[in-house]
């Protein structure tokens, strides 16, 4: 299952609104990017079954540095309990 | 010790303004090849980058230029006017084509992407992979920043930070070369004679108004070519670049909430910190 998903992109737009994708169209962006020396904190909460004891999570942070390449920049695995249980 | 002068005699190419007629002449005027003889490591960091790729890495977004913007949005033929939109910064060496030859490029880039034989496709590829951000647009086109105070690069001369004397070539210093201004003139806005923008990257813009303003020192070089990557010029397509660039930490912990019910839920901190002097991503 998904906890989360978090995109940093930006959407081109013509004068109208519309999104656009070619550069001769873009005459201004909305911008979702990391912006530099600005640390971001991103939280991520979900509920999982009633009767987990324990789980993994996978946290993967990707570029896309064409739309047909996904390449891995981060990746770690955590692994978390959930106590006695009542 | 006696020494032995050396008369090196090299055919580098003069990058002499001209309107070329042909794809082969153009090339030759602007040939890289002769450069590897002095500078053979640098050269060989540059191929791999996409500055030397710059043309046929763009071929799909050419494409749709040609085909939906200019023919159907805009609704005329497309001629050199239309191509250097795109490459003024892709192959800077275009704008030294005819009007013939750049309707030619055009044409050779529909063929490399839409035609469905694959020799037809191969050739165009093989004719267009010959033009690119090379050692000439860089070291001569491109080198001079500041025309109306300096005047255009002088053919045959090549500019670098240090403007040493050279046996092969005449050799200038440049001051801009090692400057985020350089970079600049193609990683950011693109503003044509008729003033409509071409938006394929506002990197530079971003460096400005958040790292500058911010009270960053570096300049492009600094990251991207110092600290040993030389001409190799990471970027966003170098996965060790990009890791280096965005600082990541993540903690995760098990809670059970709603008392009574107990039910298991994930709590996940991820924090991230581009480092890099721009927004991220861009280029």
């Amino acid at each position: 299952m998904t906890m989360g998903k978090r995109e940093y992109r930006e959407i081109g737009l013509d004068p109208d609104g519309y999104q656009r994708m070619g550069s001769w169209q873009i005459k201004e962006i909305i911008d979702f990017t990391l912006q530099p020396g600005k640390p971001l904190t991103e939280r991520f909460v979900t509920e999982l079954p009633e009767d987990t004891k324990s789980a993994e999570i996978e946290i993967r942070v990707s570029i896309w540095p064409d739309s047909k390449t996904e390449a891995t920049v981060h990746r770690v695995v955590k692994r978390i309990g959930f106590g006695r249980g009542e | 010790m006696r020494l032995f002068p050396v008369l090196l005699i090299l055919a580098l190419p003069a990058a002499v303004r001209a309107e070329y007629q042909s794809l082969d002449e153009l090339v030759r005027a602007y040939d890289d090849r002769p450069c590897q003889a002095c500078h053979a490591g640098i050269h060989r960091d540059w191929n791999s980058t996409y500055h030397a790729r710059a043309m046929v890495s763009s071929l799909g977004v050419l494409r749709d230029f040609i085909e939906n913007g200019v023919k159907k949005e805009w609704k005329r033929e497309f001629g050199k006017k239309e191509l250097m939109r795109c490459m003024d910064c892709h192959a800077p060496q275009l704008r030294d084509a005819s009007e013939t030859l750049a309707r030619e490029v055009g044409r050779l880039a529909l063929t490399a992407t839409d035609n469905r034989d694959p020799a037809a496709k191969e050739a165009a590829l093989k004719s267009l992979g010959r033009l690119g951000v090379n050692c000439i647009v860089c070291h001569n086109t491109m080198a001079v920043v500041e025309r109306n105070r300096l005047g255009e690069p002088l053919p045959g001369v090549f500019y670098g930070p240090s403007g040493r004397p050279s046996p092969a070539h005449g050799s200038a210093r440049s001051a801009a070369i090692g400057s985020s201004a350089f970079c600049g003139q193609c990683h950011g806005l693109y503003t044509p004679a008729d003033r409509e923008t071409v938006f394929c990257t506002s990197l530079y813009e971003s460096y400005q108004d958040r790292y500058r303003a911010d009270g960053g020192l570096k300049s492009c070089q600094d990251c991207h070519m110092r600290e040993g990557r030389g001409h190799r010029i990471t970027g966003r397509h170098d996965v060790d670049k990009v890791r280096e660039a965005i600082g990541f930490e993540a903690d995760a912990v098990g809670i059970r909430q709603y008392p009574g019910r107990w039910i298991p839920t994930a709590v996940l901190t991820v924090r991230l910190d581009n480092r890099a002097g721009h927004r991220i991503p861009d280029g």
